[in-house]
């Protein structure tokens, strides 16, 4: 992958609804040829309004977005044709079977006839929908809806594939299946891949490049080995106290502590990191009881995209 | 072409909603059936027996030493009167069934209880009044007889006249019964107005009363004729307007006739209820959305979707024909088919245009369904569908064409629903409607466009 080999470029993009909600805030990336780029942030951080204007679908209240260096125009044909976009929601016509919903998108892309039959082909097998081809899309389940979803943004066959919160709702095994289609998009002709999500996991796991962002504003974006390891070395301790405990109280005592590098509540728990965590633990639960407090439970992991996201916001993903 | 996708996509819909597709064909039919019931042939062979009551005054009038009651034989005529079938047979039904035995309030009381249609009042002097309307009409008819250019003519015939008339009593002068000649008299037929039963049978009754009286008065005049004097144009004596006789004729065209047309304009109407329910869907459940991220046009969306609609409301028309035709509608025999049905096309394009502009307004199913009969509905009274409403006449002579024009004209639906009255019921061909097909098409064009930039700007425009 050429580092400078941008396709898709944001300039200080700005949304505000009503003169009233600003839901994107001066939003400036790049997003390399080839690469998945993910989105990360919580609900309402502004990641689909963003994706909406870097399509075409909706005009930015100021900035522009650039296409291999061209501005481009709110519904513009050639966007259309370059761009594939998997909505949030699951948007599919129910009383039209899995072949009409493709066939009928792939149409109103003009996509040639045989290319079109062998799009479908190719997707219904990727995406384990073959036996469900002449199935009307009612009767599919809310897995299959997905993976459909998914393919009629692919049908076309386009450059540049925006997966808008592609698995929430989606049981394991969908979301594995899932997850692989979508790693095998860019080997399959210099795709670039676009994500947004709020599952860390799914941002982590997928994701080249992550941009984390939050009311609206761009807080990082690099890779997410580099996210994760700009909050420093260190384990995570996630702590569970009693209902009435003070979890601000206990975080700040916390911080007193050497050996705690950071310490702050999110998800009504107390998030540590602590350098060599795991021999630290009878430690730390003797502390927490000279301070008149009871452990409850307690989960160890290494760092993660919400803990970078905890550390710049000091809350969690899904607060 | 994508406009082709989409109109396959929208047939898929519409046929597999069979729920919605079923409702939205039954609704106008079952209105047909209804009306079909109460105005048209499939019921007792079309003609309805009305209840009605005579209350009968007439005190009669004494005619060379015998009485004369005018206002009995007029009862027993209306008594009598039976529809006749197209040969001019009297079928076995009676027109009225008529009660002679109540007084007025009681009349009142059971017209206000909906069991008679009307009552009828004969007041005291109807004979007098009756024998001089025949004498006006017997001396008119002698005087249209005479040839006023021919002066010594004339005066002949006056001297020849007079002297018959004061002859031997034998003449002419016999003939002119004692009767006063200021008599008037007023029938009154009373009724609910709001009942569509006393709008036909007070049409009837008046109709009957008329020809009675024209009746009484070519009778008089055969017993005139007579006693003329030599010379007189015989010819020019005989009545020129005949009243063959008082049977109520089995009209081939009964209320339903009149009424089929509008409600096949009505049904269009409402199958325009599916299109704002349809766009509204697209729209409320994001379809619409995943629409414009494709190549997709304005045109490619509202043509392909219009396709469909326009399908559905032909055989809407032509189901509701058929159901009209099974409900005993005297379909024209001389009617184009072919015809008819391009104008309610270009009642349906007016309708789906309706529906665009309906459907940028809306937010959602629930919105349609509430804005789309309020819209509909009133607009289908207001072309007349049902019957005609009060007219706003902005000129008397539209293009030089001798036709007015009215306000409501310019709703395209309203020359659909003349333009199909036009073609099934009177059996006109194209140049008797160019002028409203020519019309309906300007206006739905124009609905059209401002439907079609209504709707981009609304919903397919980036916002």
């Amino acid at each position: 992958m050429d580092n400078d080999d941008y396709i898709i470029e944001t300039q200080d993009l700005v949304k505000v609804f009503n003169k009233k909600v600003q839901a994107v805030d001066g939003l400036s990336i790049k997003i390399r040829r080839g690469e998945v780029f993910g989105f990360l942030g919580p609900n309402g951080a502004g990641k689909t309004t963003a994706i909406k204007m870097m399509v075409g679908l909706l005009k930015p209240t100021k900035g522009r977005t650039l296409i291999d260096g061209t501005e481009i125009k709110a519904g513009s044909r050639v966007v259309k044709e370059r761009v594939g976009v998997c909505p949030q929601e699951i948007i599919i016509w129910d009383r039209q079977t899995t072949y009409e919903n493709l066939r009928m998108i792939g149409d109103l892309y003009d996509t040639p006839k045989a290319k079109l039959e062998e799009r479908i082909d190719s997707l219904l097998g990727d995406l384990q929908l073959e036996e469900k081809r002449n199935a009307r899309a009612s009767t599919l389940s809310g897995g299959m809806k997905r993976r459909l979803n998914l393919a009629m943004a692919l049908v076309h066959d386009p450059e540049i594939v925006v997966l808008d919160e592609p698995s929430p709702g989606l049981d394991p095994q969908s979301r594995l299946v899932l997850w692989d289609f979508i790693q095998a998009i860019p080997k399959k002709g210099e795709k670039t891949v676009i994500l947004t999500t709020h599952f860390m996991e799914e941002a982590d796991r997928l994701s080249n490049t992550v941009a984390i962002i939050d009311h609206g504003k761009l807080l990082v974006n690099d890779t997410p080995e580099k996210l994760k390891a700009s909050i420093g070395k260190g384990d995570t301790l996630l702590l569970g106290f009693e209902e009435a405990a003070d979890l601000n109280a206990a975080a700040a005592d916390f911080k007193k502590r050497e050996d705690v590098l950071s310490a702050s509540v999110a998800g009504g728990q107390v998030v540590l990191r602590v350098k060599d965590a795991m021999s630290k633990l009878p430690e730390l639960f003797e502390f927490v009881q000279d301070h008149g407090s009871k452990v409850r439970n307690v989960q160890y992991r290494g760092n993660t995209l919400e803990d970078v996201f905890i550390s710049l916001t000091g809350k969690g993903l899904r607060e | 072409m994508r406009w082709v996708a989409i109109t396959k996509k929208t047939a898929r819909e519409m046929i597999r909603d069979r729920g919605a597709l079923f409702f939205t064909l039954l609704f106008p039919v079952i209105f047909i059936l209804l009306f079909g019931v109460a105005f048209g042939t499939f019921t007792g062979g079309g003609n309805t027996t009305y209840n009605i009551a005579i209350i009968n005054y007439d005190e009669g009038i004494v005619l060379n030493d015998v009485n004369m009651s005018y206002g009995d034989n007029f009862v027993e005529i209306l008594k009598d009167l039976k529809y006749q079938d197209n040969e001019g047979k009297n079928t076995s039904t009676y027109v009225f069934n008529v009660r002679t035995d109540l007084l007025e309030e009681k009349a009142q009381e059971l017209l206000e209880d909906q069991d008679i249609s009307a009552y009828v009042i004969i007041p005291r002097n109807f004979s007098a009044a009756v024998m001089a309307e025949s004498m006006v009409y017997v001396q008119s008819a002698i005087l249209a007889s005479i040839n006023f250019s021919d002066p010594v003519a004339v005066q002949d015939f006056i001297q020849q006249l007079m002297g018959n008339m004061t002859g031997n009593g034998t003449g002419f002068g016999s003939a002119i019964p004692n009767y006063d000649k200021n008599a008037t008299a007023t029938v009154l037929v009373q009724g609910d107005p709001g009942q569509q039963a006393f709008f036909t049978a007070s049409g009837i009754i008046d109709g009957v009363l008329r020809g009675y009286i024209e009746q009484v008065g070519v009778m008089s005049l055969e017993h005139s004729i007579e006693y003329l004097p030599a010379g007189i144009d015989n010819e020019a004596l005989k009545p020129h307007v005949i009243v063959e006789n008082l049977a109520m004729k089995s009209s081939e065209f009964t209320v339903f006739d009149y009424l089929v047309p509008g409600f096949m304009v009505f049904a269009i109407l409402m199958g325009g209820m599916i299109v704002i329910i349809f766009l509204a869907k697209e729209d409320s459940r994001g379809t619409l959305i995943r629409l414009k991220l494709t190549k997709m046009s304005s045109f490619d969306m509202l043509f392909g979707t219009t396709i469909p609609f326009a399908i559905l409301a032909i055989i809407q028309v032509l189901i509701l024909l058929s159901v009209a035709l099974m409900m005993g509608y005297h379909y024209n025999s001389d009617a184009n088919l072919g015809l008819a049905l391009f104008i309610a096309l270009i009642g349906c394009l007016a309708t789906v245009a309706l529906g665009l502009i309906l459907a940028a307004f809306v937010k959602n199913e629930d919105q349609a369904g509430t804005i789309g009969p309020a819209v509909m509905i009133p607009l289908s009274f207001l072309i007349g569908a049902f019957f005609q409403m009060p007219t706003i006449t902005l000129t008397d002579n539209f293009l030089g064409t001798g036709k007015s024009f009215e306000l409501f004209d310019i709703l395209p639906w309203k020359q659909c629903s003349k333009g199909l009255s036009k073609v099934l019921t009177y059996g006109n061909g194209f140049e008797e409607v160019a002028l409203d097909i020519a019309l309906m098409s300007i206006f739905t064009i124009v609905l059209f466009v401002i439907g079609v930039m209504l709707y981009h700007k609304k919903r397919l425009r980036s916002s």
